[in-house]
């Protein structure tokens, strides 16, 4: 098995992802690539998300911050040169997601960080978030990669992403901030340089090899430029404006939801369903039931009443404001 | 694992099916097994070209973004947009949610035969 290790001085963060999207291209049926990297200040939102909702435009347009949409689903991110980056490549049948975090979470540890996994790949110190991962793959490829979180300015995570205050209260967490933890501040004389050199030796560790550098060619560099276009593109990045016209959004002690509507002739001609409800069917049970619904408080009210669940919402929806 | 007998496969997962002149294409059972909840697929418009082996759409699932090279080459003429809306049939049925009709077919990538895939998967399992 190869193991194969980059890192770049470049912070575009569209040049850094096309980088990314490059090797998961050019990755060895027997390699495995780790790529390490940073993005100047940045929000990196998730493959299907809405930029407008996610972040606040408006601030990163003024203090010249990128927005960036990545490859992987899940959350926003906001990165900076306080934040390092890391992507494991490798064919799936040498892919282990699991693995992968736990190069991280033994490079945290020999560093001295007590460092634990939680929930599928987040990574924590002190209860608190270090270091959360996403996943894509194209074809036989998969890559797998997320943050680590150094020094990053935790006030510019605050500011930027907008994650909705009713969430956060739900779960008894007062604000973004102290959700996060800089593993500055759990070890002050750690730099991302350290970090670098323990994840190299970490992953030659797990995966017991010797690591050779990969050399970018003319050609790659190439290939990589015209992929950056497409992540430096607004239509990548801001994707097709909603049809949505109605937007309602609530927090109840089940989870929170947001209920999209697209009116056509005053009726729901359509619907999307964005909660974080255990539930599963709920989204598609609910849209099942509003979809040809007129746009009033009663007819929307009464179209639940088969559980407290339903209950609960008909008697949001007698209340909520329906205006555009 | 369900492998169909009855079906061509690719290495990237995909499979394909004639029908009437025309080739129906899907995501199979083991794609599906290794992406877990289909919460989202995107796929092209009626009309659009389509290359072998290159992506026409993806999927999200709640782990990992996926796009979907396809099987052959030509020109879409019809999606399943039962599968579109409800993304988690692709999870139930496999081999039922075809997600693409291709006509005018020009071009295959590399396919394998139903025996050719399990023994495909195998070599995945090391």
């Amino acid at each position: 098995m190869r193991l194969s290790y980059i890192e770049t001085d470049q912070h575009d963060p569209y040049w850094n992802l096309a980088l990314e999207e490059h090797l998961l291209f050019r990755c060895g049926e027997d390699e495995r690539i780790l790529y390490l990297w940073q993005n100047d200040q940045t929000v990196v939102i998730g493959r299907n998300q809405n930029a407008e909702r996610e972040c606040a435009l408006e601030l990163l347009q003024r203090d010249g911050a990128h927005l960036a949409r990545r490859n992987s689903g899940g959350g926003a991110v906001y990165h900076d040169l306080g934040n390092l980056n890391f992507s494991f490549f490798a064919h799936e049948k040498n892919y282990y997601a699991e693995q992968q975090t736990r190069v991280v979470l033994e490079a945290l540890r020999s560093l001295g960080i007590d460092a634990g996994f939680s929930g599928r790949n987040d990574i924590l110190v002190n209860g608190r978030k270090v270091s959360g991962s996403a996943f894509f793959r194209s074809g036989n490829f998969c890559c797998h990669h997320g943050t680590v979180m150094v020094d990053v300015e935790r006030s510019a995570v605050e500011r930027y992403l907008r994650p909705s205050a009713a969430k956060l209260e739900g779960k008894g967490v007062p604000s973004v901030r102290s959700r996060v933890v800089n593993l500055r501040e759990v070890k002050p004389e750690i730099t991302v340089e350290n970090l670098k050199q323990a994840l190299r030796t970490s992953f030659a560790r797990a995966f017991v090899g010797e690591i050779e550098p990969l050399i970018l060619t003319q050609e790659d560099l190439h290939d990589v430029e015209n992929r950056q276009e497409k992540f430096a593109d607004p239509r990548w990045i801001y994707g097709e404006k909603p049809l949505f016209s109605h937007t309602l959004s609530r927090r109840f002690s089940w989870g929170e939801i947001t209920l999209c509507f697209r009116v056509v002739q005053d009726k729901i001609a359509d619907i999307q369903i964005e909660t974080d409800a255990m539930e599963p069917e709920l989204p598609e049970r609910l849209q099942k039931k509003l979809l040809g619904v007129p746009l009033e408080k009663a007819a929307l009210s009464a179209a639940f009443s088969e559980n407290d669940t339903e209950k609960e919402l008909a008697a949001w929806l007698e209340t909520a404001p329906l205006e555009v | 694992m369900t492998i169909r007998e009855d079906l061509q496969y690719t290495k990237t997962h995909q499979w394909m099916r004639e029908e009437d002149g025309a080739v129906l294409v899907g995501i199979t059972d083991y794609a599906q097994s290794q992406l877990g909840g289909i919460v989202f697929v995107n796929l092209p418009e009626a009309g659009d070209a389509v290359t072998a082996g290159e992506p026409f759409g993806e999927v999200e699932s709640t782990k990992v973004v996926s796009d979907i090279p396809s099987p052959v080459s030509g020109t879409v003429a019809e999606i399943n947009e039962t599968a579109a809306d409800e993304p988690d049939r692709l999870n139930e049925d496999p081999y039922g949610a075809w997600l693409i009709r291709v006509e005018g077919v020009t071009e295959t990538a590399e396919l394998l035969t139903a025996e050719e895939y399990t023994a495909y998967l195998e070599t995945l399992k090391a």
